[in-house]
């Protein structure tokens, strides 16, 4: 069986959805699917990887932040039954070798110009006014990252469903 | 926890009484001390040990993260859990499993590889970590591979349960204020997913303008053809290219109709709007994909009118929402001979102290400072090369007042245009001979008010510059765009 990868983490923590949502979406994964859950990213985002397997039973969700490289994160992202995560570099990579992808996106940049592209993405974002406001920071938003913490873990989760029903969906939007 | 404490080994390597001598003994000796060797399945209460003592059994257990947090939920503050595992190079002397001693071992261990489950597991700041190392007390390395080793073969670890402080690790992100809501869309999750895109089987080429203009977008007619070979295309054309573009071959039907006249300085122009009609007349079938192939934008009305899919053409989605392929190319060097070469925020500009910053802008209000004579604000001093320019800037001034606002244009020292606002703020031409550091000014005028004003900065074109695209390569850069839009790449078919 094909394992979810989460890859909770960019370069930016204005385009990082927030991380008691991504585990929300990984806690509902693991009661209402088989697959193992794996957590990528780099050493430097480690100490928050671990506050994310925390709770979880770790033979259904491995830590592997920090500790495969590039080879190892890519094999992991081409074996994936779905790739879920923000708008960086795994998303895209996801996307564009065709493994089905959720990237959640923020409001920092123009969705049309930054997204994923493939052929079985699904992008979620809000529509905000002060979007894209090209902040670099979390800190530098007075809104608290709104458009990211706006959308809801259940949300998320219905679209990996959708996404590994293998229906080929349309564009829609929901609450 | 009956699965996951289940005993793994016994015997002397695990004897609570084996451990004594070495460097975890200081830690052994509380009155309150269970050893989980003797019966991992019984858990005293939580909170209730001095001491915790589980030796070899963590490498057997599936869910290292449940068993650390059981663990230590049993000790309570200011008390230890004390975690020993064998050594992956002592014990086990192997970098991956299986373990050749111990088979159903699910782990190998270093002193790093413990402390980062323990690290998964509990709470940062619930704990600290008193003792770390390898335990090799006694360890016989003279031993060869193949014969058990001798002595202890440990990793071993002690952690102290401590009071967790009041504050968290976490970064708050507190809203300083409600975010502003959406202005053209529902305030709703967007959902939106790309899947493989259906074929295109029938295409609309429109390519309406002069002979010379046919004959440069036939790369781009060929691309098409390239790009998709099994669709029919159509190709409408105005009737002085009609027998050029059949002659071609490139289109499986070619359709005339004159959006213009053949020569409109002789025969004047025709009237678009009654075109656009009989165009719609004309062309009332219904295409996967529709392009329009003229780069200026008059065209883009009959565009609009065909019953496609997809329809592609030059020029943005601000511009021509109905677009569903734009390619936004700024037609500016092309067509006016200048280009945006810069854009100054008004945060690159140093300004007065009598001015202040707000909402993006350096203002300045009458009400709250007296009037200055001297330089508002200045900068950004970027390096300009000789030529000629355009300088636009962002500046509101209060007209109501009667005021003015001087500025001037210098490039290291030497003033290259001058002169005064009052009204609006107009484009500013200059020219710079010598390459130098660019910096614009604002002042006020002699025996003026000065009005108040926002200043947001400004846009600086170079003029005379050469365009970038050829007519040629603008047309074959939006069939381009629309073949990566519609047909999917090797990796995507992956």
């Amino acid at each position: 069986m094909k394992p979810i990868v989460v890859a909770p983490f960019s370069n930016s923590d204005i385009r990082d959805w927030p991380l008691g949502h991504f585990q929300s979406l990984i806690g509902k994964l693991i009661e209402a699917r088989p697959e193992t859950v794996h957590v990528v990213g780099v050493p430097s985002q480690s100490i928050r990887a671990r506050d994310l397997v925390r709770p979880f039973d770790s033979t259904r969700v491995v830590n592997d932040c920090g500790r495969v490289g590039w080879e190892g994160l890519t094999r992991l992202v081409h074996g994936a039954g779905c790739v879920i995560g923000n708008n960086s570099g795994i998303a895209h990579l996801a996307a564009f070798r065709g493994v089905p992808t959720i990237c959640i996106f923020g409001g920092a940049h123009q969705r049309n110009e930054w997204k994923p592209i493939g052929p079985n993405v699904i992008v979620l974002s809000r529509a905000l006014a002060c979007s894209p406001c090209g902040l670099h920071t979390a800190a530098a938003c007075p809104f608290g990252v709104a458009c990211l913490d706006q959308i809801d873990p259940e949300t998320v989760f219905d679209s990996v469903q959708q996404l590994l029903s293998g229906f080929p969906g349309r564009a829609s939007a929901s609450a | 926890m009956a699965e996951i404490l289940s005993p793994s080994t016994e015997g002397p390597l695990t004897s609570i009484e084996a451990y004594r001598d070495g460097p975890l003994g200081p830690y052994l000796t509380a009155k309150r001390l269970r050893d989980l060797n003797h019966a991992p399945d019984a858990l005293p209460a939580e909170g209730s040990q001095a001491v915790l003592f589980a030796p070899w059994l963590l490498q057997d257990i599936a869910d290292y993260r449940h068993a650390l947090r059981r663990w230590f939920a049993c000790v309570e503050e200011g008390g230890i859990l004390v975690v020993t595992v064998p050594h992956a190079f002592l014990h086990d002397r192997r970098a991956q499993l299986p373990s050749l001693l111990r088979p159903g071992q699910k782990r190998l261990y270093t002193p790093a590889s413990l402390l980062a489950e323990v690290e998964e597991a509990l709470a940062p700041n619930s704990y600290r970590i008193r003792w770390l190392g390898d335990d090799d007390a006694g360890y016989d390395y003279g031993l060869g591979r193949d014969t058990p080793p001798i002595g202890r073969q440990d990793v071993a670890l002690v952690i102290e349960r401590i009071h967790p402080p009041a504050w968290s690790l976490a970064v708050d992100k507190i809203p300083a204020e409600p975010p502003p809501g959406p202005i053209f869309e529902p305030a709703v999750t967007r959902i939106e997913r790309v899947t493989a895109q259906q074929p295109v089987r029938k295409i609309l080429l429109l390519k309406l303008d002069h002979l010379g203009d046919f004959i440069m977008s036939v790369p781009a007619i060929r691309a098409t053809r390239s790009h998709f070979p099994a669709a029919h295309v159509t190709l409408v054309v105005g009737t002085w290219n009609e027998a050029l573009a059949i002659e071609t071959g490139l289109a499986d039907r070619v359709v005339p109709f004159d959006a213009f006249s053949r020569n409109p300085v002789e025969d004047g122009g025709l009237d678009m709007v009654e075109r656009a009609e009989a165009f719609a007349a004309l062309i009332d079938d219904s295409f996967d994909l529709a392009i329009d192939l003229r780069t200026f934008a008059d065209t883009r009305p009959l565009l609009s009118q065909v019953d496609a899919t997809h329809r592609a053409g030059i020029g943005s989605r601000a511009m021509f929402p109905f677009l569903d392929i734009a390619l936004p190319v700024n037609l500016d060097a092309e067509q006016l001979g200048y280009a945006a070469i810069a854009n100054f925020e008004s945060a690159q500009f140093k300004h007065h102290d009598r001015t202040w910053c707000e909402d993006g802008a350096i203002r300045f209000s009458t009400d709250r400072a007296p009037q200055p004579r001297f330089a508002l604000t200045w900068g950004p001093y970027w390096r300009l090369e000789p030529g000629d320019y355009v300088l636009r800037p962002a500046i509101h001034i209060n007209s109501a007042q009667g005021g003015a606002l001087a500025f001037d244009v210098v490039v290291d020292e030497r003033v290259c245009a001058s002169g005064a606002f009052d009204v609006w703020a107009a484009d500013v031409e200059f020219r710079v001979e010598q390459a130098g550091a660019f910096e614009f000014r604002l002042w006020a005028v002699d025996g003026r008010p000065l009005p108040d004003f926002d200043f947001r900065g400004c846009r600086l074109f170079r003029k005379g510059v050469p365009g970038d695209l050829h007519q040629s390569e603008t047309q074959s850069l939006l069939v381009e765009l629309a073949a990566m839009r519609l047909v999917a790449g090797e990796d995507q078919r992956a």
